[in-house]
């Protein structure tokens, strides 16, 4: 049978596509495939780049370019799918404004703040960068200095930056924009069960009988995982999909149970299904005896605003997260406030699906799986409604188990592996471990070999404390990689952009592209990205993936790793600790940073030999700078819960969820049989807690800081859109996605656009107490917000949404809610 | 991008069950749009062939735009020069 290579090709195509779908081709189609094309392309895996799923992807690579990717059938995340952002990966290394040498502000060829950029050698680059860090840190000391990184950053890069901060120059301002991200979802987990990240893994979805979307688009911002779910409730009759938000999206499509509700108004409705629970007899009262305690959390916590706002001033108890136990009587006294009636008129949800949604949660033969993103924890109470949303699992035991469980999605694909699990915020250490803590300090000083008291005990500068100390000259060194933070931060107007510009301040930007911060900076590093370097990640289900490097990067782009040895190697303990430090550890004396941190006889453990030959970082060393710090890094957390297998298993398999206790991985924690840590015959234990119990934390309802009013009269809410990539620096760099989605757009409801008299695609002037933006209107498509509401993604370099957004974070998280601001619309 | 190419990728598209016929007549109105298979279940296998990159994305884009579809994602991209497809109709 003669066919033509359109037929073949065809053909292999719908193959690839029945195979992943699970259903089979008619006969005829599958004969035609009769060989495996010819191809010099070489495959190798690598996990993907964008969200915190963690799919593993195969690329290609010929001629030294990345030239296609391809989902990877042997990953158990992702079976070979692909969404459309992982589906042009191989494009976002290629775009045409790469940058390819160091950018310096200068006049009459020396830096100068209000100079323009122009090519500089990475000598000079690191020369005047040193400078200021030296004059900061001779001024005013290690608070001076400051970095803002990324769940983006490779595990070893977050390593190396958290070690260089707190340990090299003894500052704790170091801080990721995970803080954007999952900071409240972190807290909910430290204070429910005093350990980070989800009890679960990706296989619930294949075991739940019910799903509940609490503030997540998973149908567009993680699109894989939304196919095991659609896959589930396509061929399993009985289960039931309801999704909660504040306005109609794509994943609506496919809910059973469609829940649009206020904003904020998120905390009604867990205390009341909590309530639903008690009142209807459904707590499974032998799980909550032997494995949890009630305790309710202080109140009137105010905003994370300045101290000096008048929000934080009328605040009883600004900043506390304190709490104190109480009795179940008091837990159900406290939640029997929050009736049907009352939650019907503050939720603006009918009641049928209210109570739909309860007795799904109270039905003892219903395995439950929550599932959310940014809606709950970018919040000015995402801590309190991450633990709310843990209590009713509790509750009813529905946990640790397959298919039943609270899940916390992460938008980053290392938010866990490097943000949480290495400790890049202000104020943690590796493995969960905290600043404030003296053990914790002393556990990390032993293990880098450091003199007591190195690590400085105040926690540092966190994301939003960073832009307002840089505004008010107080952090006067600043450090951002791997991210974008002008543009994805809140307030720009206010506090970010006047502490960039600030005089006193230097401020460095290290990226692959000339993005909104690299263009605000005063010293721009072209950066390596994804492929061009070896690294690992570890995503939402704790599964670390590594990948080696596959291609070059171009012209004189380095590893955020390798900026960070290289930039270490410019100090001496002298100039960093201070004479005085010193002088009480002679044993240091005259060594440079790069030597103490970096050449202790761990992190140069593994020879070069070791290293594939293409690694460039490794190469530049001249020893496996990569498994070196890995396997440092995995002291901290082996035989404490945390267990990372030794780092070359890491390439030989698809990933491992930890804990890894003898080779093997663990599924659900806390559940007896599947998490080593659980003694036999305990059944569960929350072992994170020292009584192996989880908190059931009552918290209630308080309202946004700011609520549209006669003059801002409608909620702004922020999000992201399915082909871009949070702010849009890799994907809109691909021709596809960008002519896909090009500009953002003010979704709008029918009503709200007649009353103002505004037709679809009009431009409109949006407005908040903080600043302006132009942008067109669009009252159909795939986001349809209720009356009183708009929606605007955030990816749009053109159309900074973030200048709006107020800068008001969840008090205990210090994570930004840029859900919910109000403002004013009205024809441009 | 040049016109001599021709890229040939593979779709699967959940849409809810009652609709399975509804929606597959309307992907086969789509220009490139070819079915391969489906299943009852709620499960479309799709083929496309454009000349450009782009139009996958919004072909992609108008199948997830369409009544009672629930998901759309792409599985499977090549793109082969137009003269070798040409030629090899030519042999074949």
């Amino acid at each position: 049978m003669a066919i033509t290579r359109r037929e073949f090709i065809k053909a292999n195509a719908a193959l690839s596509a029945a195979t992943v779908a699970g259903i089979s081709l008619p006969a005829s189609a599958t004969n035609l495939i009769v060989s495996s094309d010819d191809t010099k392309i070489k495959w190798q895996k690598a996990p993907c780049r964008f969200c915190g799923t963690g799919c593993s992807v195969l690329v290609g690579t010929q001629n030294g370019r990345v030239v296609g990717t391809q989902g990877d059938p042997e990953a158990p995340v992702n079976k070979g799918l692909n969404c459309v952002k992982g589906y042009f990966l191989s494009k976002i290394m290629y775009g045409s404004d790469r940058l390819q040498q160091p950018l310096l502000r200068m006049t009459d060829g020396k830096y100068d703040k209000h100079g323009e950029f122009h090519p500089v050698s990475w000598d000079t680059a690191f020369d005047v960068m040193a400078d200021k860090w030296k004059q900061a840190l001779k001024a005013k000391g290690p608070t001076s200095v400051g970095m803002f990184g990324s769940g983006q950053w490779t595990v070893m890069e977050g390593y190396a930056a958290v070690k260089l901060m707190k340990a090299g120059f003894r500052s704790n301002n170091i801080d990721p924009n995970a803080r954007h991200c999952m900071a409240s979802a972190v807290g909910g987990f430290m204070r429910t069960f005093g350990i980070d990240e989800p009890m679960g893994c990706y296989d619930d979805f294949e075991n739940a009988d019910v799903f509940v979307l609490w503030g997540s688009n998973m149908a567009e911002m993680h699109p894989v995982l939304w196919t095991r779910l659609t896959d589930r409730r396509l061929s399993h009759e009985h289960v039931r999909v309801n999704v909660l938000s504040t306005y109609h999206h794509r994943s609506f499509e496919l809910a059973d149970n469609s829940i649009i509700f206020t904003p904020q108004s998120d905390l009604v409705m867990a205390n009341f299904i909590a309530n639903y629970i008690i009142q209807n007899d459904a707590v499974n009262w032998d799980f909550v005896n032997k494995h949890t305690n009630f305790k309710r959390t202080a109140t009137d916590i105010g905003y994370g605003l300045r101290d000096d706002h008048p929000l934080q001033k009328a605040a009883a108890n600004p900043n506390s997260g304190a709490m104190s136990p109480m009795s179940f009587d008091e837990y159900k006294a406290a939640v029997a406030e929050y009736t049907l009636e009352k939650t019907v008129e503050m939720t603006g949800v009918p009641a049928e699906r209210l109570l739909e949604l309860a007795k799904y949660y109270a039905d003892p033969n219903l395995k439950v799986m929550s599932l959310w993103t940014m809606g709950m924890n970018q919040h000015t109470r995402g801590v309190w409604m991450n633990s709310l949303v843990y209590n009713i699992h509790l509750l009813t035991g529905k946990i640790s188990q397959p298919g039943n469980g609270p899940f916390s999605l992460t938008g980053q694909p290392s938010a866990c592996g490097t943000a949480r699990e290495v400790g890049t915020f202000s104020h943690r250490l590796p493995a969960d471990m905290m600043v404030a803590n003296p053990k914790h300090r002393q556990i990390s000083e032993k293990i880098w070999k450091l003199p007591e008291g190195t690590i400085p005990p105040k926690p540092g500068f966190h994301a939003v404390l960073q832009d307002r100390k840089l505004k008010d000259g107080v952090l006067n060194a600043y450090w951002v990689m791997c991210n974008n933070n002008m543009q994805a931060g809140p307030n720009i107007n206010e506090e970010r952009l006047p502490g960039y510009r600030n005089p006193e301040n230097f401020i460095v930007c290290s990226d692959p592209y000339p993005t909104v911060t690299a263009q605000a900076a005063d010293l721009i590093l072209p950066t390596a990205m994804w492929v061009e370097k070896e690294g690992a990640y570890g995503n939402a289900e704790r599964r670390t993936q590594a990948w080696y490097q596959q291609v070059k990067a171009p012209g004189e782009a380095k590893s955020d790793l390798w900026q960070l040895m290289e930039f270490s190697k410019r100090f001496t303990v002298e100039e960093a600790w201070g004479k005085e430090f010193v002088a009480q550890h002679p044993e240091y004396t005259g060594k440079t940073l790069y030597q103490v941190l970096f050449r202790n006889g761990q992190v140069d453990k593994y020879p070069l030999s070791e290293a594939q030959p293409l690694n460039d970082d490794a190469r530049d060393q001249g020893f496996y700078v990569q498994k070196g710090l890995f396997e440092e890094y995995a002291t901290f957390g082996r035989g404490h819960g945390h267990d990372l297998a030794p780092y070359d298993v890491y390439h030989q398999v698809r990933g491992l969820r930890w804990p890894v206790v003898d080779g093997k991985e663990t599924q659900w924690r806390f559940a007896e049989g599947s998490d080593p840590y659980v003694p036999a015959g305990s059944g569960f234990r929350f072992y994170g807690k020292k009584d192996g119990k989880a908190d059931i934390i009552f918290a209630p309802f308080e309202g946004a800081p700011e609520v549209p009013d006669q003059e801002y009269d409608m909620w702004l809410c922020t999000g992201r859109v399915l082909e871009h990539w949070h702010s849009g620096t890799m994907t809109a760099r691909v021709p596809e996605l960008y002519k896909a989605v090009p500009d953002a757009l003010c979704y709008i409801n029918p009503a709200d656009a007649k009353k103002r008299n505004l037709r679809r695609g009009d431009e409109v002037l949006l407005q908040s107490r903080r600043g302006e933006v132009l942008c067109r209107v669009e009252t159909r498509g795939r986001n349809r917000p209720p009356e009183g509401l708009v929606f605007v993604p955030f990816f749009d370099a053109r159309i900074l949404i973030n200048k709006l957004t107020l800068d008001a974070t969840d008090p205990l998280s210090k994570q930004t809610d840029f859900k919910k601001c109000a403002i004013k619309i009205s024809k441009a | 991008m040049a016109f001599d190419e021709v890229h040939i990728s593979s779709v699967v598209v959940h849409v809810k069950p009652q609709f399975l016929n509804t929606v597959q007549q309307q992907i086969k109105l789509l220009a490139g749009a070819e079915i391969f298979a489906s299943s009852e279940v709620g499960k479309i296998v799709v083929v496309l062939e454009c000349e450009k990159q782009h139009q996958i994305t919004s072909t992609l884009e108008q199948i997830n735009q369409l009544e009672h579809v629930l998901n759309a994602f792409l599985v499977f991209h090549q793109i082969e020069p137009k003269s070798t497809i040409l030629a090899s109709e030519i042999e074949g």
